[in-house]
């Protein structure tokens, strides 16, 4: 980018861009509810079941999952935090569930409406998932049937380049792997932030884990937001700007690419690479 | 005995068309390509949908046609590579794009309608005027506004844009709540002398006509409306329908207009399970939204001797602001998808527009409305963090993932922290901007689909490069702690790869015109030398106007309908909304 192009930023703190990451002050984990952490006894030592993935496939996709949305006990930041991730909230049945979908009665493809029970809905309309119209049924079969292939090469490529099974890997070993390779990489990234941030319906964010700490309340009918909610300030929130932070504010230029791609619908399910499948 | 008209498309131009239609004595046929997702809308009070605050289905497509089985293709200029993709769809459902837009409508200018005589001729650009002036369609505007149930003040609307677009709306209740991010970002406008406004949309902001007020859910600019406060032209398809002279058939795509070369007999679709029919019609109405008006007219061999058919695509010239406040957060996920507007940039005399433009050797440029707060949302947000994170992986001691992805999602400056503009330029239209059929691409049915083929003009870089740093000044002002303006085109597009229009404002293609040799519809968008088939869409626009364009589609389609089919219409939208409940 062009130096006189690039945007001016204010440092909040002059000299605090030296600090590790860590240094995000107490406004994140204010809000990071306390029973989050009570996820931890849903481990179990009974193999985890799934409709697609063999029990290696699910655990090495589980594996790679934990690395990119870590949890408490992927991180020591995200434990001090004490901030779910993929794991607690279930992000791999999400994938499984989608390469899955047609394996049941309405395929798990479009949640149903208008509401869930979570904000005052008098019932869960969203597990009632919509009857796909033909020329959905055509794309979708056809999206899952390439998504399948592109997961199992994946799974593959991620053991190869982990000299053995990825998912017994040491952490630094899975970090090195899903460094190097991007678009394994951005395949399950893109599904496994589908699966943390969407409604829990689709088979991830379990218990809303993914909307915890992340200033998302999720849907919100029935209830909506009040008119004070709407309009005032929740207060003073001030975030520090750490190195990463500074260098995403420092590249605009690419966060304007990405709204635009995000914008033409090109990012997610309707990447081209996904189409080529 | 009535005869029978065919509405192809389900969404603006065809409701207002049925409308009028079915109150002058015609039995009307809906065609909708899309499925239908709203029930109860065809008379007043609550409705049933399947709607809902569900992110990951608008990104899976449902209701937008999908890439894989309904592709379009994109080249920036003849001869280009060809990219087969998503290419600014719109909703294709029962209701059209006005099932999940964010329902704003302000007007377009005089200077819209009367661009040729008001502005003058540009070099390169087919600037024509309407065949009508904004003091003609101001009555369809008020009509339409209050068919639609619009909230708005008038006293708000300031002088700067009275001057160009004078008259009473025809708001029917006042605006909702406010949201934080567009106060936040209007104060930053009045710090540099602009008029920001709440911005005037068709939503219910109290209960009206037995559908509730909006409880501003937040998850609103594409997404389907839960509750029905917001139901776009069904609000007016309801006209239509309650005459008990329209069937709407869902999940049914035309395919061609049947004719002789002067008069149309019929149509032939394609049904759900991919079988083709034929109905005959004494008149076709093509709805479909402009590229698709265009690919049916191409498909159809409609009289195109002049070449007119699928040029002067416009799409406005797009622009992001982005407002990143590190001190509070500005919750835009509460409220109705930006509740202020700003219009002054749209003014071709803005101080030092004319200037500017003399500096850069053209005759004039304008800017466009600004729609002030904006943001995104969760799953959004993370994708374009990982895009974002891909970008930055080169750097050092930055892991494209993992706890620097959470920080990032958690600190939200990308959405909690964001206050955004989205600046809606003019798209002067160019005859080299085109839809045609693409030789080799077929949709699923095995129709051919639409090749666009598009590149920006010298106007819309000379405009971006004027307003960039006004945006990035007036953000500033507004407090935001980092800022960064849009960037021009060029250096979005080196790093999207490809500059494919987006954002659903879809114009031109069969603009309307007295002379066939540069208009593909004539006055009333009838098509030129077919003696019973009109276009009722934003493909007849002559030129994009610098606003949102839904609300000049439905008024120039309600004046064309009066014009073609008569006058029975004309108590709708008249009186107080109550005389019609």
């Amino acid at each position: 980018m062009d130096e006189h192009l690039k945007p001016t930023r204010r440092h909040v703190v002059g000299a605090i861009g030296a600090l590790p990451l860590i240094a995000l002050g107490p406004t994140v984990l204010r809000d990071v509810h306390p029973e989050s952490a009570k996820s931890e006894p849903a481990k179990k030592a009974t193999p985890e079941k799934f409709r697609f993935f063999t029990t290696h496939e699910g655990a090495v996709i589980k594996a790679a999952c934990a690395r990119l949305i870590p949890g408490p006990d992927d991180d020591p930041i995200e434990k001090l935090y004490n901030s779910p991730g993929a794991t607690e909230a279930g992000v791999v049945h999400y994938i499984d569930t989608m390469l899955a979908a047609f394996e049941f009665k309405v395929p798990r493809i479009f949640a149903g409406g208008p509401w869930s029970n979570r904000h005052g809905g008098d019932e869960n309309y969203m597990k009632h998932f919509v009857p796909l119209a033909p020329r959905q049924e055509w794309a979708w079969r056809r999206r899952i049937a390439g998504l399948r292939k592109q997961y199992r090469k994946a799974v593959k490529q991620l053991d190869a380049a982990a000299n053995g099974d990825f998912s017994k890997a040491s952490h630094s070993t899975q970090d090195q792997v899903l460094t190097k390779l991007g678009d394994v990489r951005g395949l399950i990234f893109t599904n496994a932030i589908e699966g943390m941030y969407s409604v829990p319906e689709y088979g991830g964010n379990r218990d809303t884990a993914g909307w915890k700490g992340v200033h998302w309340p999720g849907d919100s009918q029935r209830r909506g937001y009040t008119a004070s909610e709407v309009a005032t300030s929740d207060g003073l929130d001030v975030v520090v700007l750490t190195p990463t932070l500074e260098a995403v504010l420092g590249e605009l230029g690419v966060v304007s690419a990405a709204r635009r791609l995000r914008r033409r619908r090109s990012l997610g399910v309707n990447r081209t690479e996904h189409l080529d499948a | 005995m009535r005869e029978r008209a065919i509405v192809v498309g389900s969404g603006a131009g065809a409701s207002v068309t049925s409308m009028v239609l079915a109150h002058n004595g015609w039995d009307v046929v809906v065609f909708e390509k899309g499925p239908r997702y709203i029930d109860g809308w065809e008379k007043p009070g609550p409705i049933k949908t399947v709607f809902s605050n569900d992110e990951l289905k608008f990104d899976r497509n449902f209701d937008q046609p999908d890439p894989i089985s309904e592709p379009r293709t994109f080249r920036a200029k003849k001869g280009g590579d060809v990219i087969v993709g998503v290419v600014n769809p719109l909703a294709s459902v029962v209701g059209g794009g006005t099932t999940h837009w964010d329902a704003k409508i302000p007007r377009f200018w005089d200077i819209d309608f009367s661009k040729r005589s008001m502005l003058g001729p540009f070099p390169g650009a087919d600037i024509e005027d309407w065949p009508f002036d904004y003091a003609e369609i101001a009555p369809y505007y008020q009509r339409i506004e209050r068919l639609m149930g619009a909230q708005g003040d008038q006293a708000a609307i300031p002088d700067s844009t009275l001057k160009y677009a004078p008259g009473k709306r025809g708001f029917v209740m006042p605006p909702g709540p406010q949201q934080l991010s567009s106060l936040t970002v209007a104060k930053g406008c009045h710090a540099l002398g602009l008029h920001p406004y709440p911005f005037p949309m068709a939503i219910n902001s109290r209960h009206h006509l037995g559908r509730p007020a909006c409880n501003d859910c937040g998850q609103c600019s594409d997404y389907g409306c839960p509750i029905g406060a917001r139901i776009g032209a069904l609000a007016i398809m309801q006209h239509a329908v309650r005459t008990g002279h329209v069937t709407i058939h869902a999940d049914t795509m035309v395919d061609k207009v049947i004719h002789d070369g002067k008069r149309a007999t019929g149509v032939r679709y394609v049904d759900r399970h991919g079988k083709r029919h034929k109905m005959d019609a004494k008149v076709v109405v093509m709805s479909c939204s402009a590229i698709e008006t265009s690919r049916l007219a191409l498909l159809s061999n409609l009289p195109n001797p002049h070449d007119r058919i699928g040029r002067d695509m416009m799409f406005h010239n797009f622009m992001d602001g982005f407002g990143i406040f590190t001190a509070e957060r500005m919750h835009a996920y509460r409220g109705r998808s930006i509740t202020q507007c700003c219009e002054d940039f749209a003014d071709p005399d803005f101080v030092g527009a004319r200037a500017f433009a003399k500096l850069n050797g053209i005759p004039y440029f304008r800017g466009g409305i600004m729609e002030i707060g904006g943001s995104e949302d969760v799953i959004g947000e993370g994708q374009e963090l990982q895009f974002v994170l891909d970008a930055l992986a080169s750097a050092p001691g930055v892991t494209p993932f993992g706890s620097t992805f959470k920080t990032l999602m958690r600190t939200s400056l990308l959405r909690d922290r964001l206050a955004g503009i989205d600046f809606i330029g003019e798209d002067l239209p160019l005859a080299t901007n085109r839809v045609e059929l693409d030789p080799k691409v077929k949709d699923y049915r095995g129709v051919p689909v639409p090749r666009l083929t598009y590149s920006q003009g010298k106007h819309e870089h000379i405009a971006s490069l004027f307003y960039i740093p006004l945006i990035t000044a007036l953000l500033k002002a507004a407090g935001a702690d980092a800022i960064g303006a849009a960037l021009p085109e060029s250096i979005v597009n080196s790093l999207t790869g490809a500059n494919i229009p987006h954002g659903a404002h879809v114009m031109g293609g069969m603009r309307m015109g007295k002379d066939p040799r540069t208009s593909a519809t004539d006055g009333t968008g009838r098509v030129h030398g077919m003696e019973n088939v009109f276009v009722a869409d934003g493909s007849v626009f002559p030129s994009s106007g610098a606003q949102n364009p839904t609300n000049t589609i439905l008024s120039t389609a309600l004046r064309n309908a009066t014009k073609n089919f008569g006058h029975g219409a004309d108590h709708l939208g008249r009186d107080h909304e109550e005389a019609y409940a």
